[in-house]
């Protein structure tokens, strides 16, 4: 990303913001498909974090970081205060962490494409869906997870595994 | 990849992190972005609402704290009033008395404070004073009592004045140096003089004898000073606003028509024979109208030119006696009875001589017998002015404008029509009579006039204004011309009425 073009987007310019958009618009859109329940969410988030993404690029710096990353962070930030707006609640309960292996034949791979896989994580149940996505896809901590979610460690670990679990038994299905 | 245990996380990165697919389930739509784009505009609009209203509730409490504080000047202006005539009244010793007052007087105050003297010593407590206010309370021992922090500073400025005169007094008498230090400052042990001082101020000791020494000078101006700042001209100008509210207009057409009331003061009449010259004095009744332009000089102060034409006029009635002389009878072309009758009489506007012939209504007359010659002088003038009015108002109540009106004018008499009508009789009866036209050329055609007057006026509109005035004026110079001082003298006295608009612009 240049810097005129990133002053053009700062300025709120549409057209280096629509081409913006036509650049990211599938990685953001495939974040708020696995963290909501449905692509009308999905929407939603994605919109709400349009406008957080194009009022923020005043304070972008790209001697940070990536846009991408920068953007996605932001996509990810807006999933989660969608849950809490919505009320949605997070179930949390622990479980046993034995059995979660899963052995998938490699002959079978081409067989899991990402939509599919988008879908299976859409069924999940919130909690295990927000910290599978957490700590699978975004590469978090299940520290970083307890801070956010503001649940125990322990728990993220046990929502994950548990949604491993779930996910699991979906792929031995389609495999 | 045999075994996803392990790998379990890596294959749906690597799956989810595919671009876009061909059926398009991972593109969202394009509406979302515009949805995205109006939202922040508005926002943006939004935004300014709160700087709007920021600015209204800033306006608004500039509003109330020029209100607030117009309101407490003039209550303070007002009560600063109020304790002044009080305080008058009271015959409250001034300022001047003040300074004036002897040195030990003010124990009754000093017993308040702190302060100590003795002899040769006097001890002032170090309680820290307020500047401002000890210079400027000089004026407010004539002020309200209200401000009792005044009161105390005006008690601590007696204090120091008592004090510099008793360091002036002891410096004076006894040269003695350590008086003037111990005034100072009991921490300070410097033992310099009062001149010392005063003229190093940079001493510590000192600093604090110059600071209440020096500003007694001070305080003598303050007090006019205190005097000037008093905002009674502040509280009084809004008012004045008020009450320019109405936009005055500079310039304006009078049009008017006129009705007036005339006749004539004539002096030195001397007896022609025996005529007797009466009814000049009684007015008449005439018309008129006048044009004229106004401008407004000040808000109560205006001027007027104005152009007039008055047709004015005046009956008077010479009574004198004829002597029946047969030889002025003659027959006219058709064969009637003619008298001729020799005239000499003074009219208002001048003397005439005229020759009448009348007409014989009784023949039966003796020689030079005594007849009664009744003479009526009809008098017409047109009379064109240029006036110079000077316009005040007197008072205004809603629309109605009372005015003041002085004017001097140059009247000029374009025409003058003389008719007489001569009687003569006998005993009671008519026997003669004649209706005779006769220019006179003794008048002055041109005479001044003053005029006084007062004009009610309705302001229909900002541009309109009806009025009715009423005038009376005074001729200045006679009408007649005069060459003597003893010669008769004509002069019009006018009152008019008129009736008319001003077309304000």
């Amino acid at each position: 990303m240049d810097s005129t073009f990133l002053q053009k987007c700062r300025q709120g310019d549409k057209k280096s913001l629509s081409v913006l958009y036509t650049e990211y618009k599938t990685s953001w859109y495939m974040i708020a498909l696995r963290y909501a329940k449905s692509s009308y969410d999905a929407q939603d988030i994605l919109q709400n974090g349009l406008v957080k993404i194009f009022q923020g690029m005043k304070s972008f710096d790209p001697n940070l970081g990536q846009f991408s990353s920068w953007s996605n962070k932001i996509i990810v930030n807006e999933c989660l205060l969608f849950f809490r707006n919505q009320r949605q609640s997070f179930s949390f309960d622990e479980i046993n962490e034995d059995n979660l292996s899963m052995e998938l034949d490699e002959r079978n791979e081409h067989r899991i494409d990402a939509q599919t896989l988008t879908k299976m994580i859409q069924k999940l149940p919130n909690g295990y869906r927000v910290v599978f996505n957490l700590f699978a896809i975004e590469g978090m901590t299940h520290a970083e997870i307890g801070q956010i979610l503001n649940i125990k460690e322990s728990t993220s670990k046990s929502q994950y595994f548990k949604a491993k679990k779930l996910l699991k038994s979906h792929l031995e299905v389609i495999i | 990849m045999s075994n996803y245990k392990d790998d379990f996380e890596q294959l749906f990165n690597k799956k989810l992190s595919t671009g876009t697919s061909p059926d398009g389930w991972n593109v969202p739509p394009d509406d979302l972005f515009e949805n995205a784009f109006l939202q922040i505009e508005s926002k943006k609009s939004s935004n300014k609402k709160p700087l709007f209203l920021l600015l209204g509730c800033a306006l608004l409490f500039s509003a109330f704290y020029y209100v607030f504080k117009t309101q407490k000047i003039i209550q303070d202006s007002q009560n600063e009033i109020n304790a002044l005539k009080i305080a008058l009244k009271n015959e409250t010793p001034n300022v001047k008395d003040q300074f004036e007052r002897p040195l030990f007087k003010t124990s009754k105050k000093e017993n308040k404070t702190t302060i100590e003297q003795d002899n040769n010593k006097v001890t002032i407590d170090r309680k820290p004073r307020n500047k401002t206010a000890s210079l400027n309370d000089e004026s407010t021992i004539i002020e309200s009592k209200n401000n009792s922090r005044k009161k105390n500073s005006h008690i601590q400025k007696d204090h120091l004045i008592n004090t510099y005169r008793i360091a002036v007094a002891s410096n004076r008498s006894t040269s003695d140096n350590s008086f003037v230090m111990n005034i100072a400052n009991d921490k300070t042990q410097s033992k310099n003089t009062l001149v010392d001082s005063q003229n190093q101020k940079s001493n510590a000791i000192n600093s604090y004898k110059t600071e209440n020494i020096l500003p007694i000078k001070k305080k003598a101006s303050g007090i006019f000073h205190k005097k000037e700042r008093m905002p009674l001209t502040l509280a009084i100008l809004p008012n004045n606003k008020t009450e320019n509210h109405e936009p005055q207009k500079q310039w304006g057409l009078r049009l008017l028509g006129s009705s007036n009331a005339s006749s004539f003061k004539m002096t030195n009449l001397p007896p022609v024979g025996n005529q007797m010259l009466v009814g000049y004095d009684a007015f008449n009744s005439g018309l008129g109208f006048e044009i004229g332009l106004s401008y407004n000089l000040s808000k109560k102060q205006s001027i007027i030119i104005s152009l007039g034409y008055d047709k004015i006029e005046n009956h008077s009635l010479l009574a004198s006696s004829h002597n029946y002389n047969s030889d002025n009878i003659y027959n006219n072309a058709s064969n009637e009875s003619q008298y001729r009758a020799y005239l000499d009489y003074d009219s208002p506007l001048g003397f005439s001589t005229q020759e009448s012939d009348l007409e014989m209504k009784n023949l039966n007359l003796i020689e030079d017998e005594n007849l009664f010659m009744a003479a009526m002088i009809s008098q017409e003038l047109d009379l064109v002015s240029l006036g110079f009015t000077y316009q005040f108002k007197l008072l205004q109540k809603s629309k109605f404008v009372l005015s003041a009106n002085v004017q001097p004018s140059i009247n000029y008499i374009l025409k003058l029509k003389n008719a007489t009508q001569i009687s003569l009789l006998k005993a009671n009866d008519l026997v003669m009579a004649a209706k005779e036209s006769q220019s006179i050329d003794s008048y002055q055609s041109l005479f001044y006039t003053a005029e006084v007057g007062l004009e009610l006026g309705y302001n229909y509109s900002n541009q309109v204004r009806f009025i009715v005035n009423s005038s009376y004026s005074h001729s200045i110079n006679s009408l007649r011309k005069v060459q003597a001082s003893d010669d008769p003298s004509t002069y019009l006295q006018l009152i008019n009425v008129n009736l008319g608009t001003v077309l304000r612009f």
